[in-house]
């Protein structure tokens, strides 16, 4: 009896499985072939491959098939709620960590440093004193100004155990040998590891600093190179919907969002802000058109740009000229009123000779500020000296 | 293409069972043939030639093996399939290995291009070889009906990665076949047992493995711990792999036979062999081992014997000497166990047996998964506290607190409990259970659409 209730049951189970298993594929391939295609995702921040195209040519080489796997991925029916389940699923098996970025406390999203391998550090190396080398019999002073990122400084929040790279390490390293070549280190360190705990110091979701970061880091510039400073700043709100690139390439905390802040200062200093590739001029720092899309951190000179020349009304003669990365997009503004003109190189997009650059504008300070994990891994300072 | 990929689980098998179920008899080798190129031939269709010529090829080798009768003839004939077949799996797959080696002994540089590997290469030449010796033993009558043939070459679920199916296993099949309810059902149910594995356990263990290995320096038992999770990893991806095989053969309509039987719950060396990847040993058992003579000589003869076909088993992994040195390894354990350890064995507790199994076959995954010596070396060497930062670290905790899920499943899974449940549950409450089982598939689908998450990182140039 039990042995044909069992038989019974065992086909029962079969046949569920395959009428269950038929209606999934159908529903699944009645979504792909009835949903509209999307052309881009504004979770994964790309285009989104749309149907490609078939011919003799494209189905022999296989960019047909490569191209209409990337097409059946791209537009799976609700594709991002796939992505959601994924990662919840994930999180609950214990899961801390993601394309290289912790699930943190309090919320932080934390990207891991790596240390570069004996080689890529000469080779970063290569780059400093390559721009050093083009200063030597000026006056030009050189300052690096090299920021520890969240996974150095909020440490004590990363998940028990979390296998990190060393960036105090490599910034220790990093700067006795930059001082080989004369260029004067102004250490953050300490500052954001001494600073109070209710600034927060990064975004939750993002791996930049924040403005209360800039104006510390601001005001520790001031006081390692000896210059006065007196101004008083009013803090304003720019965005408080900012959901940032840690969430979007993690997956995770996909629906939190943060608060971007700028500081203002009292006494305004007039100025121009002019793009050179671009060929554009404005007359502020901030892009606000940057606010509605969705890399809004781009508020702070609408992103990075080869080439960004400040001139301002400043009673300083000074001509400072920083070598940086996204990270300087929210400092820079604070040094507005103490050069007479900054010119701002990224050099991952710079195709310019840099030494005719530095003498044509009079260059009298340079700085170096990039974030730890550029510093660590972007060889294009090392490039634009090489030829 | 991949089993393991959206397209083909969702848009090509569904079409292929489709009309395979649907039309009357005379078609179904059809569809399977054409289902089977177009498999073969996405993403790199070039190869496709070589596969149908070596079709052609067998398939005449196979007919006029049947027509000869003189017994030398017949043997010239089957010496000349073998070699063609084994010249063409050579060029493709061991001609940079071999010009490497003698670029390395003899004062020559040999240019060489080297080929991409023809996918299947290596299991459809062990197949097409199984066929025409069978032929020539008369153990099987040849296959007049080159589609017929074409089919058993070509056939998709097994082409990639397995089970060796012999002609024999599926002659019958081929012209005959019938397709139940209950059988695509059963079909169903290995498919997503295999997807499950592959997708859900051995994707993820894989992650595990190759973070530790790329970790610079790291401790004892954190090594250790990458390679228990290759261990699973491997079992996982190839069983999985098996497992879809399988199934999608019975939604076809067929009975391939089985490749893996638990091989982690061994109490040694050989029970290991009789447990893992069964038809290849058993490929290489019935046309290499027993030709030699077997264990039918005398002991050094015997030795030799099983170094022979232990080394030939560990090429056939890939051209490469770290899969040579595998096989010669499990050569040489074998060996002793059969002549040395038996007794010793034998004295020993069921735990402790299965310990030192255990320990010798992930020994042999570090063989294994090092193509390079270098890399093989320093990974043995920190197994072995040589380049550690100590006995434990902090990151093994992590590792384990990222994966405990994962490697808890991935134990059980690998012992026959979890499978045993599943069955039993089927048979008490068959909602429940196929629920659950679908339900792995539907997160197997997320998984599957995770790994195709690619946001753009506009802080990276």
């Amino acid at each position: 009896m039990q042995k044909r209730k069992d038989k019974i049951n065992r086909k029962k189970y079969h046949s569920i499985l395959v009428i269950a298993a038929i209606a999934i594929v159908v529903l699944l391939d009645a979504g792909m072939i009835l949903m509209p295609d999307h052309t881009s995702s504004d979770m994964e921040n790309r285009t989104l491959q749309t149907f490609p195209k078939l011919t003799f040519s494209t189905l022999v080489s296989g960019k047909f098939e490569s191209e209409f796997e990337t097409y059946i991925a791209d537009q799976f029916p609700f594709r991002n709620k796939w992505i959601t389940l994924e990662s919840t699923v994930s999180r609950m098996m214990g899961k801390t960590e993601s394309n290289d970025i912790f699930l943190a406390k309090g919320g932080y999203l934390i990207q891991n440093f790596h240390t570069p391998s004996d080689e890529q550090y000469a080779s970063l190396l290569e780059g400093y004193k390559g721009i050093a080398k083009l200063t030597e019999g000026t006056d030009i002073t050189l300052n690096a100004m090299i920021v520890p990122t969240a996974v150095n400084i909020y440490s004590k929040k990363l998940p028990f155990g979390a296998v990190k790279g060393d960036q105090k390490a490599f910034l220790t390293q990093l700067q006795s040998d930059l001082a080989a070549s004369g260029i004067n280190w102004i250490d953050l360190s300490e500052p954001f590891a001494a600073c109070d705990k209710a600034t927060q110091l990064y975004y939750r979701t993002d791996h930049h600093w924040t403005s209360d970061a800039a104006l510390l880091a601001y005001q520790t510039y001031n006081k390692t190179l000896g210059l006065n400073d007196s101004t008083t700043y009013s803090k304003n709100i720019l965005s408080d919907s900012f959901k940032g690139t840690l969430s979007a390439s993690s997956g995770l905390r996909t629906s939190e969002t943060d608060e971007i802040y700028a500081y203002l200062p009292d006494q305004a200093t007039d100025y121009t802000v002019s793009l050179t590739a671009e060929n554009t001029k404005s007359a502020s720092v901030f892009d606000v058109q940057s606010l509605s899309t969705k890399s809004q951190y781009n508020v702070f000179f609408g992103g990075n740009h080869p080439e960004v020349v400040i001139d301002s009304a400043s009673e300083s003669k000074k001509v400072l000229m920083v070598f940086k990365d996204s990270y300087a997009n929210c400092f820079v503004p604070f040094l507005i009123p103490d050069y007479a003109r900054i010119i701002m190189i990224d050099p991952r997009y710079y195709t310019e000779d840099i030494s005719e650059t530095i003498q044509s504008n009079g260059v009298t300070d340079i700085l170096f500020l990039y974030n730890a994990n550029t510093a660590a891994e972007d060889h294009s300072l090392y490039q634009l000296t090489a030829e | 293409m991949v089993f393991s990929s959206l397209n083909f689980l969702l848009i090509f098998l569904p079409i292929v069972l489709l009309l395979h179920s649907v039309l009357p008899f005379k078609y179904k080798n059809i569809v399977l043939l054409a289902a089977s190129i177009i498999f073969y031939a996405w993403g790199e269709p070039v190869y496709v030639i070589l596969m149908i010529l070596s079709i052609g090829f067998n398939y005449m080798s196979g007919l006029v093996l049947g027509e000869l009768e003189d017994p030398h003839m017949r043997k010239r004939q089957l010496i000349f399939a073998v070699a063609v077949n084994l010249l063409l799996l050579g060029f493709f797959k061991y001609a940079g290995f071999l010009v490497n080696m003698i670029n390395a002994i003899l004062p020559l540089k040999i240019e060489f291009r080297s080929l991409a590997l023809p996918v299947g290469i290596s299991f459809y030449t062990f197949q097409a070889l199984s066929y025409v010796i069978d032929v020539y033993r008369k153990k099987v009558k040849p296959q007049e009906n080159l589609l017929n043939f074409a089919v058993y070459i070509t056939m998709f679920p097994q082409l990639v990665a397995g089970p060796i199916v012999k002609y024999s296993d599926i002659e019958l099949q081929l012209s005959n076949r019938r397709i139940s309810r209950a059988k695509f059902g059963q079909g169903i149910e290995r498919l997503l047992f295999g997807l499950s594995k592959k997708v859900l356990l051995a994707n993820n263990l894989g992650l595990l493995y190759e973070t530790i290995q790329a970790s610079g320096s790291r401790s004892i038992m954190t090594s250790w711990l990458g390679i228990f999770a290759y261990t699973l990893q491997i079992y996982f991806d190839f069983s999985g792999y098996s497992d879809m095989a399988i199934g999608m053969g019975k939604m076809l309509g067929f009975t391939f036979p089985e490749n893996f039987n638990f091989p982690y719950i061994s109490d040694s060396i050989t029970e290991f062999w009789r447990r893992w990847h069964m038809t290849l040993s058993g490929w290489f058992r019935e046309y290499v081992y027993i030709p030699l003579g077997g264990n039918r000589v005398s002991k050094p003869r015997h030795i030799l014997n099983l170094l022979i076909v232990w080394v030939l088993t560990g090429f056939w992994h890939g051209a490469a000497w770290n899969f040579i040195l595998w096989g010669l390894y499990y050569g040489i354990l074998l060996i002793l166990e059969k002549y040395i350890f038996a007794s010793l064995l034998k004295k020993l507790p069921k735990a402790a047996r299965h310990i030192y199994t255990m320990l010798l076959v992930m020994f042999g995954w570090v063989l294994f998964s090092n193509t390079d010596f270098g890399s093989m070396r320093t990974y043995v060497g920190t197994l072995f506290g040589i380049g550690t930062k100590g006995f434990l670290d902090l990151a093994f905790f992590y590792y384990i607190r990222n994966n405990l899920i994962i490697l808890i499943m991935g134990v059980l899974c690998a012992t026959p409990l979890i499978r045993n449940y599943i069955v039993r549950c089927s048979r008490k409450k068959p909602e429940v259970t196929s629920a659950v089982l679908l339900l792995l598939g539907i997160l197997s689908i997320a998984f599957l659409v995770y790994g195709t998450y690619n946001p753009f990182l506009y802080f990276r140039f």
